[in-house]
């Protein structure tokens, strides 16, 4: 096994060990796109909100 | 199973390679996610930035609008109340007659001055006669607005800062086109001077007066009329911001900016971001920037600046809050985390304490294996090093009498130098709880002869010492006086005070200075004399300390001679040996740029200035001493006294554990010469009086006693050494003690000071009284050293004043005042 690795520069244990990886990072940052999605939108939504008061406040002292 | 494997491993077979293309499309896939996820991050920002910003000029607009009402509800009261339209009458009346000065007799004083304008375009279509008009008169003069329109946007301007033509433009009162069409009419911006005649800040004689110091010393004409005080810093702001088309900071500032500049920038431009409009950046800066610096300052926060002029204590103030972190690291952590091999964070390290465990160790073996015999080789090897150090002190101090080994200047030498060329000079001043000693010290600093618009005396006061703040606040002092307020923290230090102080220094030069400090009035011109006759590498100068309550009781008497035989021959011997000085702990001046060079203090060092004055050495920079005297007070109790020097010797013993941490790396950046300079000044003066009382000891149990086992500890010429040092040392001691103070008696006569008296001199004859107390400090320092090695030992001052009063009074003892201090040498 040793000597196959070093003449072809392939370690199959390696391989699987990193194709598992890359597999979990890959849904790792699925997830995070999602929850930053989610926080985006909730914070968009809390300054909308915000916002809206304000201009309500402006247009009443108008 | 294993035919799979074979297949899959086989050499050059297409498992491989689709091995590989498959690892490869994942990474892709990988980071196209990481694409997307910074996409979306930099998406949401955007979108959350921009509604940020609608909320936070929403929120101003309503701040903004509720000052307004409510300005304008009051001069809608007060103009029912004054006949508004026919006092606006009469002022436009007012203004059409020739040389009309004052049209808004009833506008407050502070905003008289519209305090800048925009850019003057087509300034040239202006009046002839020179005489600047103001925007507002203008403005009113050309029925562009109501005066209460412009006394609102001048009572926001007073509060808020800003520029009033901008002000009037944002709230709709004026167009751009308009206020540019009035700027025009303007005449064009004249001399600071004649600006401040013309608004009846200062008269003629005084702008005349203060432009005679101007040819005489240089400098800038608006420090020169702070120092001389003929104006306020306020109004002198004004109307440098005036004319420099700049606005000035107001009285309410919402310190909010998200961002800062970085701390060397903000330094070298004198700026500091303060808030944060919706479309501009405000900045204080200390003096109008130019369109080039503006510009970097806006690229870098990545939106346009709007320059406010700050007072110089606005801006300390600023910068106080802005870069707390950055002044906290430079103060205390600086050195620490650059040198730490010279810091003294860590007093003992842990290669110390394993050899000085392996020697204590081999003392206990050989005490257990051969008492008498170990105790003679020690005693041999203390005689061997008592001896080497008298010898060698000895000599130093006959170096230190020759001629040259100070720096001397003639009255007429002082009087022909050119006061245009002396540079800005930095006067540090720490003090902690000596209030009472405040007004002696402003009156010090008056009488130096120094111009004092090159002076920036720096007195720095800590936290919690609400005493002195308060003091110095209701002091109202001239415009070269910065009160720092240093913010509590550990180590609660002289020298991280220094520091502190040391960041924003003007000064090219930088000297200390003690709150109770008398220097010589001519010091600071015979230092920048001696800098400027000495090669590059001389970046410090000592001042020789002396006390100016020597006769008020035994005590004292003693300590002038220890400082007359130190400042006057020991340390000048050094420097004409050219081995490393332990500076004094003040009126040591530095090369203010070398200072920072070497990360200036060290906090955690209670003798930061004997530390210093080795580092200085170390980096391959020479100290000289100057024939000039500063006059401290001597401590004139025992225990005040012991506390002060056992801080002192802890110090030294302190320094010499964090030098001698790699002694063979130190002896060759030394040199030896320096090596063995810094064991005699920095080792032996700990040492001596630690290992005195073992002596005194035995020479009392031998002459008293008899006792039979002394003898045999001096064995041959070890006992001609003891007995040498025993008659000849200790007459050398007391004999340097006497040359010193006689020196310093003889100086003063020359110079017909009458201060000191021969009658001093037969006091010195008592000094080996003075070395038993200088054994129970050196004990308690080495506890201290073990047990509390960055504690500050507390010297009180004002002792002297305290003991005149009870004097005065008929009273005896101390007064109830006592001020604890960290001050001291």
């Amino acid at each position: 096994m040793r000597i196959r690795k070093s003449l072809i520069g392939y370690d199959p244990a390696s391989v699987s060990r990193e194709l598992r990886l890359l597999d979990f990072q890959a849904e790792f940052l699925e997830q995070l796109i999602q929850k930053e999605h989610q926080k985006g939108s909730r914070q968009i939504r809390e300054l909308e909100a915000r916002l809206m008061e304000l201009k309500a406040a402006i247009k009443g002292r108008a | 199973m294993g035919a799979r494997r074979r297949r899959k491993y086989a050499l050059f077979g297409w498992n491989i390679r689709a091995c590989h293309a498959r690892l490869a499309r994942k990474r892709e896939r990988i980071a196209e996610l990481h694409a997307a996820l910074e996409a979306v991050r930099q998406d949401y920002a955007r979108k959350i930035d921009v509604l940020n910003a609608e909320i936070e000029l929403l929120t101003r607009q309503i701040a903004e609008d509720s000052a307004r009402k409510e300005l304008t509800a009051s001069s809608v009261f007060f103009a029912a109340e004054s006949h508004a339209a026919e006092a606006a009458a009469a002022r436009a009346a007012a203004l059409e007659a020739p040389g009309a000065e004052k049209p808004h007799a009833d506008l407050p004083p502070a905003a008289q001055n519209p305090a800048a304008e925009p850019p003057a375009a087509g300034a040239g279509a202006g009046p002839t006669d020179g005489t600047r008009r103001r925007l507002g008169d203008l403005l009113l003069e050309m029925k562009l607005v109501t005066p209460d329109q412009l006394q609102l946007a001048m009572e926001y301007q007073a509060k808020f800062g800003g520029r009033l033509g901008d002000l009037l433009v944002e709230w709709g009162f004026i167009t751009e086109q308009q206020l540019k069409e009035c700027v025009a009419r303007q005449a064009p911006k004249g001399r600071l001077g004649d600006l401040l005649v013309q608004e009846k800040l200062i008269t003629e004689e005084q702008l005349q007066q203060a432009l005679s110091f101007q040819r005489k010393s240089g400098g800038l004409l608006g420090d020169i009329l702070l120092a001389l005080r003929m104006v306020e810093p306020d109004d002198l702001y004004r109307i440098i911001a005036s004319q420099n088309n700049i606005g000035r900071i107001g009285r309410e500032i919402s310190f909010d900016s998200d961002m800062k500049l970085p701390e060397q920038l903000a330094r070298e431009l004198e700026a500091v971001v303060v808030h944060r409009y919706s479309n501009r950046y405000l900045v204080a800066v200390g003096s109008p920037l130019g369109p080039e610096q503006e510009a970097k300052i806006a690229e870098l926060l990545g939106m346009p600046i709007e320059q406010v002029l700050a007072t110089k204590e606005e801006l300390e103030q600023f910068w106080a809050k802005q870069y707390n972190e950055e002044m906290m690291y430079e103060s205390v952590r600086r050195l620490a985390e650059r040198q730490p091999e010279n810091s003294a964070r860590t007093t003992i390290t842990r290669r110390q304490y394993r050899t000085i465990t392996v020697l204590g160790l081999l003392f206990a073996f050989g005490l257990v294996r051969d008492h008498f015999t170990t105790l003679m080789v020690l005693n041999i090897s203390i005689q061997i090093f008592y001896f080497l150090m008298t010898v060698f002190k000895f000599f130093i101090i006959m170096f230190g009498s020759q001629r040259g080994s100070q720096f001397r200047f003639t009255p007429e030498e002082i009087a022909a130098i050119d006061e245009r060329d002396l540079p800005v000079y930095t006067l540090l001043v720490p003090m902690y709880k000596e209030s009472n000693v405040i007004p002696r010290l402003i009156e010090n600093i008056e009488s130096l002869d120094y111009p004092k618009s090159k002076l920036d005396v720096r007195l720095l006061i800590e936290q919690d010492d609400v005493e002195a703040i308060e003091l110095l606040r209701s002091m109202k002092l001239p415009g070269y006086y910065t009160v720092l307020v240093v913010p509590d923290s550990l180590p609660k230090t002289k020298p991280k005070a220094c520091n502190y102080g040391l960041i924003r220094a003007k000064g090219e030069y930088v000297v200390i200075y003690d709150a109770e400090d008398r220097p010589d009035p001519d010091q600071l011109k015979k230092v920048y004399l001696t800098f400027r006759a000495l090669p590059e590498q001389y970046v410090c100068v000592q001042a020789k300390l002396n006390y100016f309550n020597s006769d008020q009781n035994l005590l004292t008497r003693w300590f002038t001679h220890e400082y007359s035989m130190w400042f006057e021959l020991l340390l000048p011997g050094i420097m004409k040996l050219d081995v490393p000085i332990p500076l004094g702990g003040t009126s040591n001046h530095f090369k203010t740029s070398v200072l920072r060079a070497v990360d200036a203090w060290d906090p955690y060092n209670v003798t930061e200035d004997a530390d210093l004055g080795i580092r200085l050495y170390k980096h391959g920079y020479k100290t000289a001493i100057v024939d000039s005297r500063t006059w401290e007070e001597a401590n004139s109790k025992v225990g005040n006294w012991i506390r002060q020097r056992s801080r002192w010797i802890k110090g030294y013993m302190q320094t010499w554990l964090v030098h001698m941490r790699r002694p063979f790396k130190f002896y060759r950046e030394l040199g030896w010469k320096g090596f063995w300079g810094f064991q005699v000044m920095v080792l032996a003066t700990p040492m001596l009086p630690l290992l005195n009382p073992f002596y005194w000891v035995l020479l009392v149990l031998w002459y008293g006693w008899h006792m039979e086992f002394i003898p045999p500890l001096f064995p041959g010429v070890i006992y001609y050494l003891a007995a040498f040092e025993f008659l000849i040392g200790n007459f050398l001691f007391v004999y340097s003690h006497v040359a010193g103070v006689y020196w310093v008696i003889r100086d003063l006569e020359l110079k017909k000071d009458p201060r000191f008296s021969y009658g001093l001199v037969k006091y010195a004859l008592l000094t080996p009284i003075y070395w038993v107390l200088m054994s129970i400090a050196a004990m308690k320092a080495a506890w201290q050293l073990m047990t509390r090695p960055f504690y500050w030992e507390k010297t009180i001052h004002g002792l002297d004043a305290a003991a005149n009063e009870a004097d005065e009074s008929g009273e005896s003892g101390l007064t109830d005042h006592p001020a604890d201090s960290r001050a001291g040498t």
